[in-house]
């Protein structure tokens, strides 16, 4: 200590005036922009992260984690059978994503809709691909394997349970009402629960974007 | 809920849609007028994936007489079978189940509407937007009413310009197609003026005589 030159001090003094003023302002900031907004269905600060799964969508195309990164999606389990509560959602989804594309459409660009079918027997491609196409362009429907679908509705904190048929053989399949948001890494940032509204949606869907948008900066 | 409803004495209009069907030659069908204590305002079928064979119909029903009733059965000229369907949301799960009856306790109503109670249509021909069909309600006295439907698309494909849209001024997202929010217009007090809310509120249909 004694060694340091007088004429040093000083200046030292000053840039450790500085730095701390510095961190502390960028500790502020940190620390400010790590307040979550009060968005109902917003799981923050842990969302879960995905692991790799193994589905396909309505071209036969693998839809896994890789195909899932990079894009916002919004993912809702249902089945095509299903004339109430899907065409319902589904319809919802469409409505918030007409919304986007009016009001934000640099946000609706990277935004997906991610119909999953837990029935895969009934669900072939052509039964996704003319269902979805329905609600909407770009609406991508994937389904898969049994166990496959449940190791990803598992990963999503979601159940599905297939019902005993009746005597006509058919069928319906109890499945979670909630709609799921995974962000472009791969995490499950929200679930919201029903009932839902598309302006609702779209403007919790906005502020928790541009929230995680601000903690990646 | 709609105590009002519940108190108020029998209104005009049923025994003004009974002389016309009768003066239509409805008489034919003495279950027509025998059911008129029951009014269904409102009822459509949503428009579906054309390659889908399962409709969903929904509508409001309203218990006008002094004695309960309990609906049995549905049938529909374009589906197979019809089934009586309640979707109940628990703890997240959407659970539909089949009901075989439902009861109509004497000056209820009840709503069957998206996310709830619905009308399931089973092999049923594809409609688009804007056609038009029948039901047949089916009661546990004998009763049978007929009621005509509308098809209408979801809001989505009305709000892009995909589907007729047959009543105006109903925002996009509520998920409902428009007419929903006819429920409103109707309220607890019924106003019968106009030749749409008319269409919508039936107690015979007034197609069948031709």
């Amino acid at each position: 200590m004694s060694a340091l030159p007088r004429v040093l001090i000083a200046p030292l003094v000053v840039l450790a005036a500085v730095s701390s003023f510095g961190i502390g302002l960028w500790l502020s900031d940190r620390l400010e922009a790590q307040a979550p907004p009060q968005v109902p269905g917003l799981l923050w600060p842990s969302p879960p992260g995905l692991g790799a799964f193994s589905l396909h969508d309505q071209y036969g195309e693998r839809f896994g984690l890789e195909e899932m990164k990079g894009h916002w999606s919004f993912v809702f389990f249902g089945f095509t059978n299903c004339p109430d509560i899907c065409p319902l959602t589904l319809g919802t989804l469409a409505g918030m994503e007409q919304d986007l594309s009016r009001e934000a459409p640099e946000v609706a660009d990277d935004t997906r809709i991610v119909f999953v079918s837990v029935d895969p027997e009934r669900d072939d491609e052509q039964a996704l691909a003319s269902y979805v196409d329905y609600f909407g362009e770009g609406l991508l429907g994937v389904t898969g394997d049994p166990e496959q679908l449940e190791a990803f509705a598992r990963q999503l904190g979601t159940v599905f349970l297939q019902g005993a048929p009746g005597q006509d053989g058919s069928y319906t399949v109890d499945h979670s009402a909630r709609v799921l948001l995974i962000d472009p890494q791969g995490r499950l940032v929200a679930a919201f629960s029903p009932p839902h509204q598309a302006e609702e949606l779209a403007e919790r869907y906005r502020r928790i974007r541009s929230f995680i948008e601000e903690e990646n900066a | 809920m709609n105590t009002a409803a519940r108190l108020r004495p029998g209104r005009p209009m049923p025994g003004l849609l009974q002389t016309l069907a009768l003066a239509l030659g409805l008489g034919a069908f003495p279950g027509l007028a025998q059911a008129a204590g029951i009014q269904v305002l409102d009822a459509w079928i949503q428009e579906g994936p054309p390659s889908l064979d399962v409709l969903s119909a929904y509508m409001e029903l309203e218990n006008d007489s002094a004695q309960a009733r309990t609906l049995v059965a549905v049938q529909s000229p374009i589906a197979e079978r019809v089934e009586i369907h309640g979707t109940r949301i628990v703890e997240g799960v959407a659970r539909m189940r089949q009901l075989e009856r439902v009861s109509l306790p004497a000056g209820s109503r009840l709503n069957l509407a998206p996310g709830g109670m619905h009308l399931m249509l089973i092999n049923a021909q594809p409609l688009r937007a804007g056609a038009r069909s029948e039901l047949e309600l089916q009661f546990e006295n004998g009763e049978r009413l007929r009621v005509p439907v509308e098809v209408r698309a979801p809001a989505h494909r009305q709000a892009a310009g995909q589907g007729p849209a047959p009543h105006a001024g109903h925002g996009m997202g509520t998920g409902s197609p428009p007419g929903h929010d006819q429920h409103d217009k109707h309220g607890v007090h019924h106003h019968h003026a106009s030749p749409a809310e008319a269409s919508g509120h039936t107690s015979t249909d007034p197609h069948a005589g031709h």
